[in-house]
């Protein structure tokens, strides 16, 4: 287009930034056509002005014609409050720029944060542009008052919709957006005729009749598939153009390439160890961000960067979403700046708010999954123009095998898949609240809305009436028994209405589906710093020093909401903050590693399928021990107190000193690391990886080792692991209050050799959600045929099983505990009383308005909402089982939390494989990182780090003097 | 060890049916009735379950039947909240009129029953709230009036006669674990030498744990408890403090 011919608005952005990035160029004309888009690229390639250029030409060429109506026009929706800060500044610079100081087209905020002046202003004189939260939206369209200044609007816009698209937050905003667009079109024939029909005027008086009624548009970052996103944006009713030039801008991912030899230890978080070459990137590099995947793992990476680097102290912060918002906003501000070298956070610097000059992205330990891995790099190099340089910092050697599938997979661009959750109910009952505090409804019409939204296109009606039943107060009976059932809607055959007065007052209180988790305030006497887990604090003692914002600070005073501090300058922490990541690996990046394993199990001598056989015939002194341990376990002598157990400690002995099959296995791994066929196995990790050669030879001796002591696992059959830890004596007894057996517990496992135990590493690759729900079936059911009670502690490459020794069992009873039958019902058994189970309840509860998150602005003590909700739970549980949040708690835990149909599949494929279950006697590499995150939990006195290096120097001495008895 | 009945010191016996008995003075004392709990969260916006039978009565009068005490003392919080709905007030006619028919009831008042005095005024019964019942050597209370500083003294004063305050208001918890996976939350009784505190009578208290120095009322601080006695599968199960 020549320039002459450009509006004034496009005409200011050639003369300010040039050419138009790809995003926009394609995103102008489809935006003018009216059509709903969604524009999927990195940060940095202009996805802001895609979208809002086009919007603020026809506003100023509504002005123009003095066609400018003084409502809301366009809805800007963002799931984080920054966001919009950063939008608001830059939306208002144009404007500025081509109206003057008082622009006639207004930009305003409005969240949770907005003053009831500011409120107040903005009912009176709304903005055009009004951008805004999913929670404050939905406020809005909870006033009547309200309805009339939304009826107007023509855009939405909702910006890092990958965000939003895959969890209950999305899927409240959804039904907002389906209820927007139904009050436009509602609107429209009501509309006087002598006011100009904007929705017209805007297609320059060519009145087209299948205008959608709003059109909407998406910002994402890189996910797939797009359609499904683009489905969540639209709902049901509308069609909707992709622009993806996630391609254009260009992403370099690497994995870290160690400096020292065998820098990996074999157990979980180590920052330490590579604190100082993360030190070392950071001095090359102008700002560096650094993610750790939970925000106890980035105040120990920023405490522990300042203690080996004080010259950088000064400039390196900590970023996390438990600090205070001001010492949030200051580190932001300061990132932005550029007066800092380097930002340490967990994920909240994820989404986009623009924070400057960042030239290096690093990924302590893997983003667990290949979309996060390319958003996170894509942080680096905020303009189209550079390339965005992410490191992968591998903290342990799966983690490295990890990082290397990971950014493999990033390059070929396999993508994880968006999956939007399905007809939450908790956020059904909310909105149908929400509804009925501006009309009343017919059952009908309410229910053809929410299908309009797409995780609830398929809403079965039974259980819309359930919702609609719950919030009238109880079931059709009850409220014939009673006259005061306090519902929070007023239900008959027909149709539904919210009561008025205080339940709609006490309703805007509570919009929303964030869970309040019990959260304690951190403050010193001067300012607050940020709030922990309420759990946390009630587990540590005063005097206690922890890291708050990566400095310590110690304990003084904990009253019922806060927690007061002293900074503790120079103290080394006696708490570490060890909160074991929630996120799960993603499958896309577990069958990438299955199927490396599988191939390098190739690449190993005996490596055939006859191996399996021919390595239990070659070693009969292994057969033939764990016979006689097995035929001990099995004679029950009534005589002794545990003559089971008595049996198997000689046999135990026995196979140690034998000893035989780790060190006849040894062979290969000394040969391998020293001859042309270890080399060969590094040269061929390296291509199949497309990793580097140091990489590639830690990863090499890893799976040697692993394959001399045990087994390497892969998808053609289910290695389980037996080991044996400690002297075999009876379970401690029945005792005490949780913190005082937690801390004793914890002391006597922080030392091993500790209580006897059984342990049994399931090597089944399929990611720490669906391991949790296959080691709860496989727990319940050993509990079935043993008795007692077992730990499951799962984790992404599989999970541990720790049992007592009378619990511990045989090959053939292995497979009957894999068995897929009765799956659910064993899961559903498992979980009836689980603590997930409670905690999600307790997010329903609060989510389905049972109970109150908030009382008129104060929030309430947490302990007492903890309390409440568990009581409602047990007796729920007990009398009303099929309650409706009851049912969406356990939902939500089966199919978000953890992954039942993943377990589930897994098992079925598992039916046709055969199981090995080997005993080992020392925990073999690829097992220990699942160990260490059983032990993690038992680390809480020792420093972790310490611990976690001893127990690595005793457990790798043990597997290289196995070797060197060669 | 395990027992339904464990007598703590000569006439006063722990019943895991959460109750005391003074046998010398045929006193059956329980605490938190906290009736009305689900109805009163709902008057005020929390949609609790309510298709329920709340069972606490029953389980009171199975006990009268079982004890034939000469007076039962409600230590307090006898309502959750004195909200006129007509659950309530058929509860608590049925308190006064059928379970007060049996034996003599001691209604002590506890911070939850701020409104209930009226409440029975107006459904037409005499009853007057109590602050503190003196049997012998022991004090009944709900707890909570007792001051920080004077908390010291009362105790002291019992523990010269040889006797003990018998409080509820705490909803006093202990959590169990075998050591490998369990754990459970179970009421119970925190035991002093001149304190006794009461497991919540309700059977919607899911009761908490307390930490030493952390008690809601100021008797509870003061004490020095030896202690717990965990109510677990309908038996006493007594544990060091």
């Amino acid at each position: 287009m020549p320039v002459a011919t450009l509006s004034p608005v496009f005409a200011w952005f050639r003369g300010k930034y040039g050419e138009p990035t790809p995003a926009q160029s394609a995103a102008w004309p489809l935006l003018a056509s009216g059509a709903n888009l969604l524009i999927a690229s990195p940060t940095g390639t202009g996805k802001t002005f895609a979208a809002f250029l086009g919007i603020l030409d026809q506003l100023a060429q509504l002005h123009a014609r003095g066609a400018l109506l003084e409502t809301i026009h366009c809805v800007y929706v963002s799931p984080l409050r920054a966001l919009s800060y950063d939008l608001e500044k830059n939306l208002r610079e144009p404007l500025r720029e081509l109206f003057g100081e008082k622009p006639p087209i207004r930009v305003e905020l409005r969240s949770g944060d907005t003053t009831s002046s500011e409120r107040t202003r903005q009912f009176t004189k709304p903005p055009h542009i009004l951008l805004t939260t999913p929670e404050s939206l939905c406020v809005l369209l909870s006033q009547a008052r309200w309805l009339p200044h939304l009826a107007q609007v023509r855009w939405v816009i909702v910006d890092e919709i990958h965000a939003l698209a895959d969890n209950k937050r999305g899927a409240h905003l959804a039904l907002s957006v389906e209820r927007l667009d139904q009050l436009t079109e509602g609107r429209a024939p009501a509309r006087s005729p002598s006011l100009p029909d904007t929705r017209h005027t805007l297609q320059n008086g060519d009145a087209r009749e299948r205008v959608p009624p709003i059109q909407r548009i998406g910002l994402s970052a890189t996910v797939a598939p797009l359609a499904e996103v683009a489905h969540f944006l639209t709902g049901t009713n509308g069609q909707c153009e992709i622009i993806d030039v996630s391609t254009k801008k260009r992403i370099e991912l690497r994995v870290y390439t160690p400096l020292r030899k065998n820098p990996y230890p074999e157990a979980g978080f180590t920052g330490q160890r590579l604190i100082r070459e993360l030190g070392e990137l950071i001095k090359k590099h102008t700002t560096t961000l650094i993610f750790c995947n939970v925000r106890s793992g980035a105040e120990a990476v920023t405490f522990w960067l300042r203690e080996n680097f004080p010259d950088l102290a000064e400039v390196i912060e900590c970023h996390h979403a438990s600090l205070d918002r001001d010492v949030r906003r200051e580190v932001e501000d300061r990132l932005k700046r550029g007066e800092l070298r380097a930002v340490v956070c967990s994920t909240s610097l994820e989404l986009g708010i623009d924070i400057g000059s960042v030239d290096l992205v690093v990924m302590m330990s893997t983003p667990k999954g290949v979309s996060k891995a390319l958003q996170r790099a894509g942080r680096a190099g905020h303009n189209i123009h550079s390339i965005s340089r992410g490191v992968l910092m591998a903290t342990n050697v799966s983690d490295l095998v990890e990082a290397c599938a990971t950014t493999l997979l990033a390059r070929t661009r396999h993508l994880e898949e968006v999956r939007v959750p399905h007809a939450p109910l908790d956020v059904l009952a909310q909105h149908l609240v929400s509804m009925g505090c501006t009309q009343r409804w017919t059952r009908a019409a309410a229910l053809a809305l929410v299908r309009r939204a797409w995780s609830f296109r398929d809403l079965d009606e039974i259980e819309f009436n359930d919702v609609l039943d719950y919030l009238a107060g109880g079931g059709e009976s009850l409220r014939r028994q009673y006259t005061e059932v306090f519902g929070k809607i007023v239900l008959d055959a027909d149709g539904f209405e919210t009561r008025e007065g205080r339940v709609r007052r006490e309703f805007l209180q509570n919009v929303g589906v964030i869970p309040s988790v019990g959260q304690v305030r951190v403050r010193t006497k001067s300012r607050a710093l940020g709030s922990v887990e309420e759990s946390f604090i009630r587990f540590i003692r005063l005097g206690d020093v922890f890291m708050m914002s990566g400095r310590p600070v110690r304990l003084d005073r904990v009253t019922t909401m806060e927690a007061w501090v002293t900074p503790a300058l120079g103290a080394i922490p006696t708490v570490p903050r060890w909160n074991a990541s929630k996120m799960a690996l993603s499958n896309r990046v577990c069958q990438e590693i299955i199927a490396f394993r599988s191939e390098l199990r190739e690449q190993l001598p005996h490596a055939s399928p006859d191996a399996l056989i021919s390595k239990e015939a070659c070693h009969p002194e292994r057969s033939a021990s764990s016979g006689r341990r097995r035929a001990g376990a099995e004679s029950k002598d009534p005589g002794g107190p545990n003559p089971a157990s008595a049996a198997t400690i000689q046999s135990t002995q026995s196979d140690h000193q034998g000893s035989s099959t780790p060190i006849r296995r040894s062979y290969h791994l000394r040969s391998a690391s020293d001859d042309p066929a270890g080399n060969s196995l590094t040269k061929w990790i390296a291509t199949r990886l497309d990793c580097d050669r140091t990489n590639a030879g830690i990863i090499a001796r890893i799976h040697e080792a692993q394959h001399a002591l045990s087994d390497i696992p892969t998808d053609d059959f289910l290695l389980v692991e037996e080991f044996i830890e400690g002297p075999e004596q009876p379970l401690p007894p029945m005792g005490e209050d949780r913190a005082r057996s937690g801390r004793s517990k914890r002391q006597a496992q922080s030392a091993p050799p500790g209580p006897c135990a059984h342990h049994y590493f399931f090597h089944s690759l399929i990611g720490r959600a669906a391991n949790d729900a296959l080691s709860r079936v496989i727990t319940y059911r050993l509990s079935q045929l043993r008795g007692g009670n077992a730990i499951a502690t799962p984790h992404d490459y599989g999970f541990v099983l720790t049992v007592a020794p009378r619990q511990g069992f045989r090959e053939d009873e292995l497979v009957a505990l894999l068995n897929q039958r009765d799956f659910e019902t064993h899961l559903h058994t498992a979980l009836g009383q689980s603590e997930m189970l409670k905690y999600h309840f307790r997010n329903a509860a609060q989510t389905g308005l049972m109970v109150y998150r908030n009382f008129f602005d104060q929030r309430k003590p947490l302990r007492k909402l903890a309390w409440s909700t568990e009581v409602i739970f047990n007796v729920l549980q007990q009398h009303e089982p099929d309650h409706v949040l009851l049912r969406e708690a356990r939902r939500d835990m089966l199919h978000t939390f953890l992954d039942a149909e993943g377990a589930l599949l897994f098992l079925h494929r598992q039916a046709t494989k055969p199981v090995r279950l080997r005993r080992v006697e020392r925990v073999p590499p690829l097992s220990f990182a699942m160990y260490a995150t059983k032990i993690k939990e038992a680390l809480l006195v020792e420093d972790p780090y310490e611990v976690q290096e001893r127990l690595f120097n005793h457990w790798w001495s043990e597997i290289e003097n196995a070797a060197a008895q060669v | 060890m395990q027992r339904h009945k464990f007598e703590l010191s000569p006439g006063v016996w722990l019943d895991a049916r959460r109750a005391v008995w003074l046998a010398e003075y045929r006193t059956l004392a329980v605490a938190d009735l906290h009736l009305g709990y689900a109805w009163a969260h709902r008057a005020t916006g929390q949609m609790l379950p309510i298709g329920v039978h709340d069972d606490t009565l029953d389980r009171l009068a199975v006990l009268i039947a079982d004890y034939a005490p000469e007076r039962v003392a409600l230590l307090g919080d006898i309502v959750h909240q004195a909200v006129p709905v007509a659950p309530l007030e058929a509860e608590l006619m049925r308190l006064q009129n059928e379970i007060g028919a049996t034996t003599a009831l001691h209604w002590l008042a506890g911070n939850h029953d701020r409104r209930l005095g009226k409440m029975l005024t107006k459904l037409g019964g005499n009853i007057v709230l109590e602050r503190e019942l003196a049997l012998g050597p022991h004090r009944l209370a709900h707890g909570d009036a007792c001051t920080e500083n004077e908390a010291p003294a009362c105790l002291a004063a019992v523990r010269a006669e040889g006797g003990r305050w018998f409080i509820g208001h705490e909803h006093p918890a202990i959590s169990l674990g075998d050591g490998v996976a369990t754990r459970v939350r179970c009421p119970c009784f925190f035991v002093a030498p001149e304190l006794v505190v009461l497991p919540a009578f309700s059977s919607w208290a899911a009761g908490v744990t307390l930490r030493s120095g952390e008690g809601m009322s100021a008797l509870t601080r003061a004490a020095p408890f030896t202690h717990r006695v965990a109510i677990t599968a309908g038996k006493l199960l007594p544990l060091p403090w």
